[in-house]
């Protein structure tokens, strides 16, 4: 979504993975120009010698106290040295010449470990590449190093980056990383993040870009980088920069202080789902947690948890705020599936036996963790939301039930809300609300049950944006039928950490944003910035516009540098 | 003659990541050739590749077989190292 109008005019874009702006010079890391050593090697030198490498790269890395990385060069050394590859090699080398052996072999390998189709094992993939590379280089009789001098400040260009080159550069020295390959959870992004130095990943064509360049200047938050930038592009990005700083130190001043626009307190709540994440929402001083996912209790073990071992969660998020702890009841069902739970195998999933609808099903699954909440509960604010809500009778049944439950356990029963993610919930708020202690808005969901746009379609990204207004007259409709019937009404999707779709939600009259832990001091500056007229009036005056982008582009001219 | 023994993966990251790592290199200490399976899959533990090809994820029950001089002490420590993973 880049309105950020005539900034990236002449840049190549990429994905910033790692926020900040800086100018330097470009240096190329190349793997496949490495100086020639002396003789081939053969295929058990080659071996050796790419493991030494990795062995000395990571000793020093451990020296370093960069713990990480040494463990993964040491997967380097067991993927270079194992018995399969070198098997394969040795197979293929009978009719080939040995570097096209290696790399042959090598790459069958790894496609078969990307085809296994895990996420996990297609980063596995791409390491056994950087290895075979190397591979090759040494029988070829090249050295491995890839970097010699580098130049104070200098920014890194490469087509692909391993953990093995990174290891040798000496990162005072780096100023920035621009990589053709790799995503946001690559080697290189998870390195730059945890030194701060801002980075741009999936930037296809900066190396031949870059070749004959002097100077970039690198956007890591906007995911951008300009070529040979003339001054006033320089002063532009410097200036972005400024802003950035600012508002961080703005958002570090936030923290835990309550924030209200026109006088009503609006509460900055955080998502958490799971027990790390509580651990981050508690360091933030959130004010309370406004979706507590139970999916994660419930996943990845091998039998549903306990009414004790939920009972134990719950308490522990309720304890730890006095501000309300929404609980959403288990969400299963569309992409997520528990592996003790007989999923029906659906056509479409999200559209299928999800949330409320699954737990209607499995009346045993509803009535456990009702009666685990009801445990948690009277300690401090528990409340509890039902996903998926596509009907009135949908809460109603949830209703009974708890009501049971309640008074079995001789208690009084927990605020019981409504998540709003389906249209149909939106325009059935009114009736909703008479039965309803509360609404939150699920704008994710919201967003591609509106456009009938699977959110997981990297194709079909345009119609993923939830300040379109569809979405923003559903979620007009809610907010109106919640302060009808006096409910709080939150919203929880990515939306709320948006600065622009947060500031047309606060215009329409949202009492909470439940944002990533580490978002909630900078949605609390923002809050503290926002002037209540101009958002009421912004909120208003969108809900006119044709598309998204328009939205954006009004929010931008209205708001300005309030913005991010 | 062989030692085998079955073990269930706790750890939450599966025999995968470091646990896959720390597991092949603990293997390749042993004199005794080890394999370990999981279902119908078989891996030579010496090879992360093929360790990594068995998707054992948490919850999964693997079988440790090693042959050889110190076979009973390669199963046992490599049992010890499973268990030591979270």
């Amino acid at each position: 979504m880049s309105t950020d109008t005539g900034t990236t005019h002449g840049a190549l874009e990429g994905v910033g993975a790692s926020g900040g702006v800086v100018v330097g010079p470009p240096v190329h890391v190349r793997r496949d120009d490495r100086p020639t050593a002396g003789a081939t090697r053969d295929l058990d030198a080659a071996v050796a010698h790419v493991v030494a490498h990795y062995a000395d790269l990571e000793r020093r890395d451990r020296e370093a106290g960069r713990d990480e990385e040494a463990d993964v060069l040491g997967a380097y050394q067991l993927l270079a040295a194992d018995p399969e590859l070198v098997g394969a090699v040795r197979s293929a080398a009978a009719d080939a010449p040995l570097d096209t052996a290696v790399r042959t072999a090598g790459e069958a390998l790894a496609a078969e470990l990307a085809e296994l189709g895990d996420a996990y094992l297609a980063q596995r993939a791409e390491d056994l590449l950087a290895v075979v590379t190397d591979l090759v280089a040494s029988v070829r009789g090249r050295e491995l190093a890839v970097v010699t001098d580098l130049p104070e400040g200098a920014v890194v260009i490469a087509a692909e980056l391993s953990p093995a080159d990174t290891s040798q550069l000496d990162l005072d020295r780096v100023a920035g990383f621009a990589i053709e390959g790799g995503g946001m959870t690559s080697h290189t992004a998870i390195i730059a993040r945890s030194h701060a130095i801002p980075a741009v990943v999936g930037c296809a064509g900066i190396v031949a870009a870059t070749r004959d360049a002097t100077n970039v200047l690198l956007d890591g938050d906007a995911g951008a980088v300009h070529v040979d930038p003339d001054r006033d592009t320089v002063a532009a990005g410097h200036q972005r920069a400024e802003a950035r700083r600012l508002r961080r130190e703005h958002a570090a001043r936030m923290k835990g202080r309550p924030v209200s626009l026109a006088g009503r307190r609006i509460l900055v709540g955080a998502n958490v789902g799971t027990g790390q994440q509580l651990a981050a929402a508690v360091a933030a001083a959130a004010d309370g947690i406004g979706l507590y996912r139970t999916e994660f209790l419930h996943l990845g073990a091998s039998h549903p948890p306990t009414r004790e071992e939920q009972a134990h969660a719950y308490r522990a998020a309720v304890e730890a705020f006095d501000d309300p702890v929404v609980v959403r009841l288990l969400d299963i069902g569309g992409d997520k599936e528990a592996p003790w739970l007989d999923s029906p195998d659906e056509d479409n999933p999200f559209l299928g036996v999800r949330g409320v609808r699954l737990l209607l099903r499995h009346p045993e699954l509803l009535e456990r963790q009702l009666d685990a909440l009801l445990d948690a509960s009277g300690v401090g604010d528990l409340r509890v939301m039902v996903p998926m809500v596509a009907a009135v009778a949908d809460l109603l049944a949830v209703r009974t039930v708890l009501d049971e439950r309640a008074a079995a356990a001789g208690k009084a029963p927990p605020p019981l809300g409504v998540m709003v993610e389906t249209p149909a919930a939106a325009l059935l708020a009114p009736h909703l609300a008479r039965h309803a202690a509360f609404f939150s808005i699920g704008t994710n969901d919201l967003t591609q049950y509106t456009a009938a746009a699977d959110r997981g379609e990297a194709a079909l990204r345009r119609y993923h944006d939830p300040v379109a207004p569809p979405v923003l007259q559903l979620v007009q409709h809610t907010v109106d039928a919640g302060r009808a019937a006096g409910i709080p009404v939150g919203v929880c999707g990515a939306a709320a950490s948006d600065p622009v779709a947060a500031a047309v939600l606060l215009g329409m009259g949202v009492d909470e944003l439940s944002v990533p832990p580490g978002e909630v001091d900078p949605v609390r500056a923002l809050v503290d910035e926002l002037d209540a007229e101009q958002v009421t009036a912004l909120a208003r005056d969108v809900l006119e516009l044709p598309d998204a982008d328009a939205v954006r582009a009004e929010a931008h001219e209205r708001l300005g540098g309030v913005l991010w | 003659m062989s030692t085998r023994t079955e073990i269930t993966i706790a750890s939450e990251v599966g025999l995968h990541a470091r646990p896959a790592g720390a597991f092949v290199k603990r293997a390749n200490g042993y004199d005794s050739h080890v394999t370990v399976s999981h279902g119908d899959r078989s891996a030579d533990a010496s090879s992360l590749l093929q360790v990594l090809k068995l998707e054992a994820g948490k919850g999964a029950t693997v079988v440790i077989e090693a042959d050889g001089p110190d076979e009973e002490e390669a199963v046992a420590g490599l049992v010890e190292l499973l268990e030591s993973f979270e």
